[in-house]
């Protein structure tokens, strides 16, 4: 029986049915979003994240950004860190970057200054300056959470011994001190 | 702030992906969670246990996150083409695993089955007949089992779902019709058993 070019096929239409209704019983984890957004920083391989096979024009733009991962998070509390100086480039720990949950706050893992403060330039809409290049390679596991202003995260850097961030007219600069 | 994040989560598919390919790739995460749950709901009909389908499912996404550059919205829309993305995998999954078994069949007997008579059996909705027709849908491939939860479950169109399954709309109708006459053979033979 055919109704709109269609066949009613009333019998398998029903076994099609039951079998999707088991399937959809299938629930995806809550955090399922961040375990994608770990797996693709995870194959950047280093400190960049891979991007959507850009085209050769907007590699350098992606680059800029290429510490972006997780969108924008929106709960509030504290933030902590600690910090871990690695070996500089002889290292090649990728990014891992977990949210504890959805919409919440991000940890950076031993993921380099450069890539972090990246990231979070773009949330606040501000430029990065390092005024000592070898700052670009120190690493840290950090908690950032984007809901809180930048002033707070500066000031969470601002915690480590032999680093100096600061926030001025829409520029982060970042200042070795002297130990 | 919260106002921005809200503002984003009612982008269009479209113009998140601009924004992505613009270098905002965080904003991966809104058509992760747009879209994945429609996507569990296609591949899980494919890949029957959960965690090969989890891992099918992420699959899925970094390679649809890596290939975004080349989405063409005038193709498909972005959830059509990521269940294309996405079934791919899956059948290839649901294959190395061999989750289906293989029959052979009387090709000639089969295509020889009078139209009236598949479009009466397939109309059949007496419990053993639908038990029998069960049993035999479980021998298809994977590929003609998604075509026909595609066509009888979801309705969609044979245009929609050869852009899933990566194939012309024709094939499909001409694969309907294969199907249609090989879940009657197979009834029948269930039958003589």
């Amino acid at each position: 029986m055919k109704t709109n070019d269609r066949h009613e096929d009333t019998a398998l239409r029903r076994v099609m049915e039951q079998q999707a209704q088991q399937a959809g019983k299938m629930q995806l984890p809550e955090d399922f979003a961040d375990r994608v957004m770990n797996r693709i920083a995870r194959q950047a391989n280093g400190e960049t994240v891979s991007t959507p096979s850009p085209a050769p024009a907007r590699l350098t733009h992606l680059r800029k950004v290429a510490a972006i991962l997780i969108a924008g998070i929106f709960i509030s509390g504290l933030a902590f860190a600690t910090w871990k100086l690695s070996n500089g480039h002889s290292q090649q720990t990728a990014i891992y970057e977990k949210a504890a949950q959805a919409d919440s706050a991000v940890t950076f893992s031993n993921v380099r200054l450069d890539s972090i403060l990246h990231r979070v330039s773009r949330h606040y809409d501000r430029r990065v300056r390092f005024q000592n290049e070898q700052l670009r390679e120190w690493r840290f596991q950090i908690v950032w959470e984007p809901a809180k202003p930048l002033a707070d995260f500066v000031s969470v850097l601002n915690e480590f011994d032999g680093l100096h961030v600061s926030d001025r007219e829409k520029l982060i600069i970042v200042e070795a001190t002297k130990k | 702030m919260q106002t921005n994040h809200k503002q984003q989560a009612m982008l269009p598919d479209s113009e998140i992906i601009r924004q992505i390919l613009d270098g905002a790739t965080g904003l991966f995460r809104l058509l992760v969670n747009r879209h994945a749950n429609e996507v569990m709901r296609i591949v899980g009909r494919i890949v029957p246990v959960q965690a090969d389908a989890e891992d099918v499912m992420q699959e899925a996404f970094v390679a649809a996150y890596q290939q975004l550059a080349e989405y063409d919205a005038r193709q498909a829309g972005f959830r059509t083409w990521l269940l294309g993305i996405a079934c791919h995998k899956a059948l290839k999954q649901a294959k190395n695993a061999s989750l289906f078994p293989h029959e052979t069949i009387d090709r000639e007997e089969m295509e020889n089955l009078p139209d009236a008579d598949v479009d009466h059996l397939l109309d059949d909705t007496l419990p053993d007949r639908l038990a029998l027709l069960e049993q035999a849908v479980t021998l298809l491939s994977p590929n003609d089992r998604l075509l026909l939860s595609l066509y009888y479950h979801d309705n969609r169109k044979l245009k929609e779902i050869a852009l899933i399954m990566g194939c012309t709309d024709s094939y499909l109708r001409s694969r309907l019709q294969w199907i249609r006459k090989y879940l009657c053979h197979t009834i029948y033979t269930l039958e003589r058993k």
